[in-house]
């Protein structure tokens, strides 16, 4: 079942160098209970896309020119600002990068996960309490009775991380947007964090958008990934299927690039040049300038979707 | 060998700025010693706080030594007056994390690589301009972009330029220190493969610096692992990765992330906790709050670095 449907989504920056066209056309869907990785490099607009969702994105100088964001059956894009602070937190909730910056330092951990219980499903002060403490027993912080009292500088980042795990799940929202969870921690501290979030995803029987640039995150975590560059998905397939058969060029880039712990690799795959810049994107497919496969129609007009079956969704030339 | 470190130490003093008494110090690095081949790659890994960093850059003496030596081609680095010191920075040179942070912003690309020469003393005035170019060539950049500056370059673009300042004066060893941490995958790939082209090219002897086990796989023919300020395991690469010994270095291997979604269930050596703080390191061995194998001595005393075969030392009581 559809939790969330992106349709056509059309997002644009007004910037010193003019405008920059960020988000060209999302096409995602989202099911109950799955894990989307959103992968892409810096710049390639998936933590806009996640942000979009919850309207976090400042307008000005971000507009949403086109599109739909439908979560369980509504236009996010018609709500309110009340309508979207009912379903921040309750029902879609998202986590950033950095943990400390993201918690509020002079409040203790256990008084700002309180703050969210109370905001969407008041029940008194004790129970509320219990429910902080139970949330962050859920994310493995030792001796979580006492570490609530504790301020976000006496956690560490990793903790910090899962702290900010327990604020979100508190209220159980169906969909989590993840931007990046573990990029600020080392492997060993990153492997508990997903552990926690892969668990209590299972519990609560939610969604995840992960957006992250780590593509061994994405194989070890994701049922399903969506390529992006340049503010466009190129590739959407189950995670077996994009690894083992990925069909758009910059995919197969992507995959070859990354030098790997588990085998000697003799040469990476390079993809000339770098990423355009978006006030001046290039015409046609986006990625022709570096892609070594480009024809002369990848020039001149934008690749649609296509759907290879079984959900492999590509928008390459090559497959047109 | 080209490099021989012996015992290095660095202390650093923090804190206390109001009063003396409150001052303590940070042993970062604790007692390193290894040596290095002309013209192989020590890759030195570990996590952030491990110490690896204050290596490379007390080796080159940005940070004084607390104690230890650093030999290089049979002279003491640490013992050279300021004088000798200046002229030895000709043959070993550094290129640091971030660009942005490295490059001067208001010096022409031209200015900044030209700038060592200068200070050395090597070819005059009449030939500066072409070594300059016939570097920028080499690392894959074109004689127009000599007449602008930083800010007008891509990060993997200004990565190339800081690439081409440390080489130069031609050295023969360099210190990376996480070169490609800040750029995108497909644009590190573009960096690493000029990186080992430049190494054989150039007959340079590195010290690579990364958190990125598959970077470090991909750069190196040995590997060191640090933990809290010493090594704990230094090996052939082939050793290190196909019969890691130290619990440390078999947990780092098994949590870092594979990207290949059919490798999601293998076994993981999930540590527990973070790692201590270096201001009040764990007796004994610095693991052992960590470690799964952990024994009554392990608590007390110091495991020593050993040599279990050739080409492969380990400090853990396990192997005594």
């Amino acid at each position: 079942m559809t939790l969330l449907e992106i349709k056509n989504l059309h997002l644009q920056f007004n910037s010193d160098e003019g405008l920059a066209l960020v988000l060209d056309g999302i096409n995602l869907k989202v099911q109950k209970g799955e894990t989307l990785g959103l992968v892409g490099e810096s710049g390639c607009g998936k933590s806009v896309t996640g942000m979009s969702i919850l309207q976090l994105v400042p307008t000005p100088p971000g507009e949403i020119t086109q599109g739909e964001i439908i979560f369980d059956g509504e236009n996010l894009l018609g709500k309110s600002t009340k309508e979207m602070r009912e379903i921040r937190g309750r029902k879609i909730a998202m986590i950033f990068q950095d943990p400390m910056v993201s918690l509020n330092p002079v409040y203790t951990i256990g008084n700002q996960i309180a703050e969210a219980i109370d905001l969407h499903q008041p029940k008194g002060i004790s129970s509320t309490w219990e429910g902080v403490v139970d949330s962050l027993a859920s994310v493995q912080i030792a001796d979580p009775a006492s570490r609530a009292h504790n301020y976000p500088h006496q956690f560490s980042g990793g903790m910090c991380q899962r702290g900010m795990i327990a604020m979100m799940l508190s209220c159980r929202p169906s969909l989590l947007i993840a931007d990046e969870p573990t990029t600020a921690l080392d492997v060993t501290v990153q492997a508990q964090v997903l552990k926690v979030m892969a668990d209590l995803q299972k519990e609560l029987g939610m969604a995840v958008i992960l957006i992250t640039h780590n593509i061994g995150v994405v194989a070890e975590t994701c049922d399903r990934v969506a390529v992006m560059y340049a503010g466009n998905i190129v590739e959407t397939a189950d995670v077996e299927t994009l690894f083992e058969n990925p069909q758009h060029p910059y995919t197969r880039g992507l995959l070859g690039s990354i030098p790997r712990a588990d085998r000697d690799m003799n040469e990476l795959t390079i993809i000339e040049g770098s990423v355009p810049n978006l006030t001046k994107p290039p015409q046609g497919c986006r990625f022709h300038p570096r892609c070594k496969e480009a024809m002369d129609i990848c020039r001149q007009t934008k690749p649609t979707d296509l759907d290879l079956g079984d959900g492999h969704i590509v928008a390459c030339h090559l497959y047109g | 060998m080209l490099i021989e470190v012996k015992n290095l130490r660095k202390e650093f003093a923090v804190g206390g700025i109001l009063f003396q008494a409150q001052r303590e110090t940070v042993k970062a690095v604790d007692g390193v010693s290894f040596s290095i081949k002309a013209g192989t790659s020590l890759g030195l890994v570990g996590e952030s706080g491990s110490g690896k960093t204050t290596v490379a850059k007390t080796m080159l003496r940005l940070h004084e030594p607390t104690a230890g030596e650093f030999h290089f081609d049979g002279q003491d680095v640490f013992a050279l007056p300021r004088v000798e010191m200046r002229k030895l920075r000709r043959r070993i040179q550094i290129v640091h994390q971030n660009p942005n942070a490295s490059l001067h912003p208001r010096m022409t690309v031209m200015a900044q690589i030209k700038r060592p020469l200068q200070i050395q003393g090597i070819g005059d005035r009449t030939t500066y301009e072409n070594q300059v170019l016939d570097m920028l060539n080499r690392v894959g950049l074109n004689p127009e972009h000599a007449r602008r500056f930083p800010h007008e370059f891509s990060g993997g673009q200004k990565q190339r330029i800081a690439v081409a300042r440390a080489l130069i004066t031609a050295p023969e060893f360099v210190a990376l220190d996480e070169p490609t941490s800040a750029l995108d995958v497909s644009v590190q790939a573009q960096v690493l493969q000029l990186l080992r082209r430049l190494r054989s090219e150039l007959e340079l002897t590195y010290l690579f610096v990364s958190h990125d086990l598959g970077v470090i796989r991909y750069m190196c023919d040995e590997v060191a692992v640090m933990y809290l300020g010493q090594l704990v395991e230094h090996a052939e690469k082939p050793k290190l990765f196909a019969n890691p010994l130290h619990p440390y270095t078999q947990s780092l291997l098994s949590v870092v992330p594979i990207p290949d979604p059919t490798m999601r269930h293998r076994d993981r050596k999930m540590l527990t906790g973070e790692i201590p703080s270096p201001k009040n390191p764990p007796s004994g061995c610095r693991f052992h709050t960590r470690c799964p194998h952990v024994m009554a001595h392990c608590k007390t005393d110091e495991p020593k670095m050993k040599e279990v075969e050739s080409g492969h030392r380990v400090a853990c009581h396990l192997y005594e």
